[in-house]
């Protein structure tokens, strides 16, 4: 998105890609093109506004993420033992009684 | 037998043991129960890391609002005298202190959606309803590994004997007063939710 000069005017593009090509849009010099330029000024704070909230929740998230992570270590070697403790044994994902 | 010779060779490391254990190595369990015994600090790390990673979420949900900090605890304690009631073994303790931190961390993704979630799907949305749902899994697996270690284990309390905080509490008020109550505490049922419904599901 952008404002380009042709020919001695200032006209505004609106570059998209489609099918992994960038296709731009001509909006000429006119009200159209500040209109399309401001809308897309306004899209790209609210996206820029979105990727620093999601930037900024992640790294809130990282250490709960981090501490979840390993309680379920914890809980899943705590389960086994037990049960391997128990006199079971793991069968293609199943827990089984050993026999005798 | 080559995981028994390396149990055997040299002195096994904590980490190396816990992964013998995680492969079923029979010869490793008594190694484990050995050092659980000697270092009780090993475990009970690990049981208090269940109330490290709530208390992250909790802090995350609630910040600086104490208000909401008090009602968040109320509601995960809740939560965990009608999964525990009074005779849950330490691995059910473990179990349900994951379910409880899941059933908060989902409480903050929850939360957070709200906050950001506007008419049209933008990548932080997004984002959170993927966690949201990883969390989602996670909680009805550690239901699931509830139901199935207090199926196989004899000594593991039945599902229908949860009891809520407040039934608990009423029970203790009643002997308290001297009065018996006419049904027996196991056989209360606890009041109708999610959780229980999923575990009653996985039980059978």
């Amino acid at each position: 998105m952008a404002w380009e000069h042709r020919n001695g005017k200032r006209v505004y593009y609106r570059a998209r890609r489609v099918n992994g090509k960038v296709v731009k849009q001509y909006f000429g010099s006119g009200l159209e093109a500040e209109l399309a330029a401001q809308a897309d000024r306004t899209a790209r704070e609210i996206r820029d506004r979105d990727r620093n909230e999601l930037r900024r929740i992640k790294e809130d998230m990282e250490e709960g993420i981090r501490l979840m992570k390993k309680l379920d270590e914890a809980v899943r070697v705590l389960s086994a033992g037990t049960l391997i403790g128990a006199g079971f044994h793991q069968h293609r994902g199943h827990w089984r009684k050993r026999r005798g | 037998m080559a995981e028994k010779s390396k149990h055997q060779q040299h002195e096994t490391t904590w980490g190396e043991l816990k992964e013998l254990v995680r492969q079923g190595c029979q010869e490793a369990i008594p190694k484990l129960r050995e050092i659980l015994d000697k270092h009780p600090e090993l475990w009970r790390t690990q049981g208090n890391l269940a109330c490290h990673a709530q208390n992250q979420w909790l802090e995350l949900i609630a910040g600086q609002d104490v208000y909401l900090k008090e009602v968040v605890a109320r509601f995960a304690a809740d939560l965990r005298a009608e999964l525990a009631g009074s005779e849950a073994s330490p691995l059910e303790t473990l179990i349900i202190e994951r379910i409880v931190a899941l059933s908060i961390q989902i409480n903050y993704y929850e939360l957070i959606l709200a906050r950001v979630e506007n008419l049209k799907p933008t990548e932080t949305s997004e984002y959170l309803h993927k966690r949201c749902q990883v969390a989602d899994n996670r909680l009805q697996q550690a239901i699931v590994q509830l139901a199935r270690i207090q199926k196989l284990l004899p000594n593991t309390r039945p599902v229908e004997v949860i009891l809520s905080g407040e039934v608990q509490a009423k029970l203790r008020r009643n002997d308290d007063s001297g009065e018996t109550s006419k049904q027996s505490p196991k056989r209360m049922r606890v009041p109708e939710n999610r959780i229980k419904d999923l575990l009653a599901a996985a039980k059978n």
